[in-house]
């Protein structure tokens, strides 16, 4: 999978020089979350995050916005309100994107390394049918991890979807992004409304 | 009068059976209540409008309640429930399914039913039971390859043959129809057909 999630220091760059970045090198950064990014040199603060990554025809795969993006030296990242969106091409040559994806939260960290991310607090995805440009499901789960190599997303934490048949909950999930296929383990509920 | 051949009779036989099996209707009120699942897993497909569910899958709505080892529910384009598929881990575990249902007496009796696949067609309110189907209501019985349960006519239908999967019907096995002995209920002295105990009855087509 080539050029996943284009290194956020170059999408930085080019956000520097337009959107007031500010540099900076606080080892005891007041954003950071995370053990390792208490010991992790700051490298950069953005007021404004944009990155996209392609997958390995050149097609833009996915894109991250974010108000407010903290990057460490170890190519980590912090985002406060992340919006996370994937999208898919019906041919690999096709030009003409449809979004799939959109996943957001209160907060995320990115592992620039492992390119996985992990979306904390209120995550909420959204699926949408690219025939209808419908929302289709809506997934909640106090946090969601995602490997951008695999195109996969899971959380073994309370799951809640509402899709237009009704409701389900269960305690686990696997998300293939790409094939929009939801995978539900550990104590699966739906409920459906009578067919009309 | 018609020349009535071996197969004809059998047919006619057959149908005389299945019209003396207590006539039954899925309770009405059931249909229109939510329909519940658990189960140890699902898979959703949205592209094929797919869910999977497997693992000790237990449906219930209303009186309805359907257990099984695994439920394909397919929806249509326009997001409605078209069909639940359920099927059987094994021979020794198949699908099971009880409900109330209404006779023509107005009285609500239990229906217990099994069989290795069922499949409930929600639009055209239909249940069918494939491979070693039974379906039993207090000491009445029908036992068949498949049965066919029309839930709005309250009408079943018993063939012998199954089609399997690939399309091939398999050998014929029997159509066992079982009718409790019951006692008249009125003074008048009339021909009693259908009273008579026919246990083990067989049929044909």
């Amino acid at each position: 999978m080539a050029l996943l999630f284009l290194a956020l220091t170059l999408c930085a760059a080019v956000y520097l020089t337009s959107k007031q970045g500010v540099y900076s090198h606080d080892p005891l950064a007041r954003d950071a979350t995370s053990a390792y990014q208490q010991r992790d040199p700051v490298i950069a603060r953005f007021t404004a995050m944009k990155s996209f990554s392609f997958n390995e025809n050149g097609q833009l795969e996915s894109t991250l916005y974010s108000p407010k993006a903290t990057h460490y030296k170890s190519d980590k990242q912090t985002v406060k309100h992340p919006d996370f969106y994937s999208y898919e091409y019906s041919k690999a040559s096709d030009t003409h994107s449809s979004e799939i994806w959109h996943i957001q939260a209160k907060k995320a960290s990115h592992d620039g390394t492992k390119q996985q991310s992990v979306f904390e607090d209120d995550v909420r995805a959204l699926s949408t049918d690219p025939a209808t440009n419908a929302y289709n499901l809506d997934i909640t789960t106090p946090i969601l991890h995602i490997d951008h190599i695999q195109q996969t997303a899971y959380s073994n934490d309370h799951i809640n979807i509402i899709s237009p048949t009704g409701t389900t909950q269960a305690q686990s999930i696997l998300l293939q992004l790409q094939s929009r296929t939801v995978t539900l383990e550990n104590q699966v509920k739906s409920n459906y409304a009578p067919p009309q | 009068m018609p020349h009535l051949n071996k197969r004809s009779i059998f047919s006619l036989l057959f149908l005389l059976a299945i019209n003396s099996f207590p006539a039954l209707h899925a309770l009405e009120a059931d249909r229109l209540q939510q329909i519940d699942i658990e189960a140890d897993q699902a898979t959703f497909n949205e592209a094929e409008g797919l869910t999977i569910y497997s693992g000790n899958v237990i449906l219930s709505q209303g009186s309805l309640e359907l257990k099984a080892h695994s439920m394909k529910i397919r929806q249509t384009p326009s997001q409605q429930l078209k069909d639940i598929k359920a099927e059987s881990a094994s021979r020794k575990q198949p699908v099971t399914m009880k409900q109330q249902m209404a006779a023509r007496d107005g009285s609500i009796e239990w229906v217990n039913a099994s069989s290795q696949t069922l499949i409930y067609n929600m639009k055209l309110n239909r249940l069918e039971f494939i491979g070693d189907a039974n379906i039993k209501k207090g000491d009445a019985n029908i036992q068949s390859e498949h049965i066919t349960y029309d839930a709005t006519k309250g009408i079943f239908h018993a063939s012998n043959n199954t089609p399997n999967n690939k399309g091939v019907k398999k050998p014929s096995s029997r159509v066992r129809i079982s009718l409790p002995a019951q006692a008249k209920k009125t003074d008048e002295p009339k021909k009693d057909n259908k009273n008579n105990s026919t246990d083990n009855k067989t049929s044909q087509p």
